[in-house]
């Protein structure tokens, strides 16, 4: 198995190197050769299916000859875990974005018809050198396939914090979305060498960039979850410079979203576009290199691996090839109309975009700022949380107070009067709602503010609906209901995008009523004796050691009361594994409606009390209920409905769906 | 037994890549069908005479 995994990965490096050469001789009409080039990309994929395979095998068979296998995997590590390693560590996670990626790479070829065709060559010769890339990563600097010089008859395990059931899905969510946007990036490439400056690659690679977009939000909603429900500290996002580094591709992203619509509308932003996806794909490479390098902790610690400068050395000629691109296709990129009016659709999906990307601009800076400074000055200077808080919620702010108008604006001008009118009723609802909460304690201004802007969104948000269904039910004369849902669905596009728009307002609520109005509580427990906390009072019914498997588990039963009513019994734990001397911590949550009681084992004394660490942690729910939300409207958006709507085309640039661009192209076939 | 599967297992994905140019036929012959002109067919009427 060795043998197969190490030679797959060899003959994948040569089948893309050929793919890329047989592709470029055939890039001008099709002919047997290119068909040689699309069947190089298959063999490549299987080649790398073969490598992976081989990599699973061989951590199922528990094959300690294996570097890999004997660092990230261990005799008693429940099968479920010891095959998810495969993404545990750096050289597998690698494997994984290259096997991805030459799955994404066949789906492309085959794929390969109408208004697409003539870009395909194009675009599977940027993925194999994509491929090609990780492959001789994974050849020259991290081979998961290294053999050991002395096999030992155990390995070290998985680190404890991954034997997590989000360990399963969370990885591979955050790969699948930066590796997806590989292809919109290849599209945009090939528009760029072709000179099809027009919004055809946009069009050719929307569903890419939704599905992107989608997995992106999932895997980075997913690794906030699990943060919240296994590091411990009572939050969901430290800032820290792995989180950060999914974050930054995603803004950038949203941004892309945003005004690849323009683009595909109104002709506007073509420029803008290109540069952005390229953005967005140059900062997925940084992520993947950010998350297993570990530059950030210390840059000499990463001072003599090749792995540095092979991604640097890619990074670096991907940006110059396509900034080169994008400026020798300058004149054919210039947009087809200038932004006329300030109150416009145009105007304001320009200012989110300026928005998102100082969002962006912030986070890596504040990400990068210890490693530049280290390198410069040789002093290490760590940038926390308060930093990150202080900078993107003024940000974030302008984003939402923008999401909440932009909807009711047109496209090249808008009246004052209509946006007063479409304004009138959320703004009284957000004000009214404002007022309640300083009534009810609020003060923190900051807050407030983004409370009220939240509240505007969502309220419009929830109009959106209202009013579709209302312009429906007066046009065909059914019950609301039933034309509230007719409406939905023949427009599932804008209420796709509606939907994940008023999620973000919920989610948003969440963080914010979470992250202002958190309450924390040292409490001392023992048994017989009650510990208070805010109006909630605590027992230890029980505390106690037992042994698992690969550890010993200590465990603290409570039971929590409200007004002398038993609400539900935390069980916080402590996991003493015999392989890992950092002891790990199992949180006990509570989850209610008004807020969670979140749980934390900190200690005890022998035969003495034991000390536990209580965050109160209020509407925390909402954030999850939200991101369901996002991602509902982000699915939602990906099956758009037949009709479109007609009152957004513009004869400039006719917008069409997929489905509808293949019904014409196979009607001239 | 994997020395004879593994190599097989990358012939058989060479074959597959080549199978589009072994299957292409070459160039064939077109016998020449172009319209012969005025000037030509004159003088091979001369040459008959």
């Amino acid at each position: 198995m060795i043998e197969l995994g190490y030679y797959s990965l060899v003959f994948g490096w040569f089948m893309t190197l050929f793919g890329i050469v047989v592709l470029w001789f055939s890039r001008h009409e099709p002919s047997a050769l290119r068909q040689t080039g699309y069947r190089a990309v298959t063999a490549a994929f299987l080649s790398l299916a073969a490598a992976s395979g081989a990599l699973l095998v061989l951590l199922g068979t528990h094959d300690f000859r294996v570097q890999y296998v004997a660092a990230y995997t261990s005799l008693d590590l429940p099968l479920v875990y010891v095959l998810t390693a495969f993404w545990g560590g750096q050289s597998g996670s690698l494997l994984l974005w290259t096997f991805l990626l030459g799955l994404f790479s066949v789906l492309v070829v085959v794929r390969a018809r109408g208004e697409r065709e003539q870009m395909i060559p194009y675009v599977a010769l940027v993925i194999l050198l994509a491929q090609h890339f990780f492959l001789s990563v994974m050849l020259y600097a991290a081979n998961p396939f290294a053999v050991v010089d002395v096999v030992q008859a155990d390995g070290r395990g998985l680190n404890p914090l991954l034997q997590n059931f989000f360990m399963v899905i969370h990885p591979p969510f955050l790969y699948l979305g930066y590796v997806a946007f590989t292809v919109p990036f290849a599209y945009s490439i090939a528009a760029l060498i072709l000179g099809r400056t027009d919004s055809a690659w946009l069009r050719a690679s929307r569903t890419w960039t939704l599905v992107s977009w989608v997995f992106l939000t999932a895997g980075i909603l997913l690794g906030a979850y699990w943060a919240y429900i296994e590091l411990g500290w009572g939050g969901y996002w430290a800032w820290d410079p792995v989180e950060n580094a999914s974050l930054m591709p995603w803004l950038v992203a949203t941004a892309f979203l945003h005004s690849a619509l323009a683009e595909e509308r109104q002709g506007l932003f073509r420029r803008w576009n290109f540069a952005l996806i390229i953005l967005t794909f140059e900062l997925c490479i940084f992520g993947t290199f950010l998350t297993r390098s570990g530059i950030v902790t210390s840059v000499h610690a990463f001072a003599d691996s090749q792995m540095k400068n092979l991604f640097l050395a890619f990074m670096i000629s991907t940006t110059a090839i396509s900034i080169g691109l994008l400026m020798f296709r300058a004149r054919q990129t210039r947009a087809a109309r200038t932004i006329t009016s300030v109150l416009s659709k145009e105007s304001a999906l320009l200012a989110v975009n300026v928005l998102f990307l100082a969002l962006t601009f912030a986070v890596f800076w504040g990400t990068m700022y210890p490693a530049f400074s280290e390198l410069i000055t040789g002093e290490k200077v760590s940038i926390t949380a308060p930093f990150f808080n202080r900078v993107t919620w003024p940000l974030a702010l302008a984003v939402i107070a923008l999401a909440a108008v932009a909807p009711l604006l047109s496209w090249r001008s808008s009246s004052a009067a209509g946006l007063r009118r479409g304004l009138t009723v959320p703004v009284v609802v957000s004000v009214l709602f404002g007022i309640g909460l300083v009534l009810s304690g609020a003060r923190q201004p900051i807050a407030l503010a983004f409370f009220v802007a939240c509240c505007l969104m969502g309220v419009r948000m929830v109009l959106e609906f209202f009013r579709g269904g209302r312009s429906h039910q007066s046009a065909t004369d059914q019950a609301f209901l039933p034309a509230l849902v007719s409406h939905t669905l023949q427009h599932r596009r804008r209420y796709g995008a509606v939907t994940a728009h008023l999620g973000i307002a919920l989610a948003f609520i969440g963080i914010l009523a979470s992250s202002t109005y958190t309450r924390q509580y040292d409490i001392t427990l023992k048994q017989g004796k009650a510990a208070s906390f805010g109006e909630y009072r605590a027992e230890m019914v029980e505390f106690r050691e037992t042994p698992a498997i690969g550890k010993d588990v200590v465990y603290a039963k409570i039971q929590v009361y409200k007004q002398g009513r038993l609400i539900g019994v935390a069980q916080p734990e402590k996991h003493f594994h015999r392989k890992f001397e950092q002891p790990q911590t199992e949180v006990s949550i509570l989850p209610k409606l008004k807020e969670d009681i979140y749980v934390v084992l900190m200690g005890w004394e022998q035969d003495g009390p034991v000390f536990a660490r209580v965050n109160i942690n209020p509407g925390i729910w909402l954030l999850w209920l939200g991101s369901l939300v996002i991602l509902a409207g982000g699915v939602v958006v990906l099956f758009p409905g037949r009709q479109i709507e007609a009152s957004h085309v513009s004869t400039a640039s006719p917008v069409v769906t997929d489905r509808e661009l293949q019904a014409q192209v196979s009607q001239i076939e | 037994m994997s020395f004879v599967l593994i190599p097989l297992f990358f012939v058989a994905l060479i074959i597959y890549v080549a199978i589009p140019l072994l299957a292409e036929k070459g160039p064939q012959q077109v016998p020449h069908t172009a319209p012969i002109s005025k000037r030509t067919l004159s003088r091979t009427s001369k040459a008959r005479k």
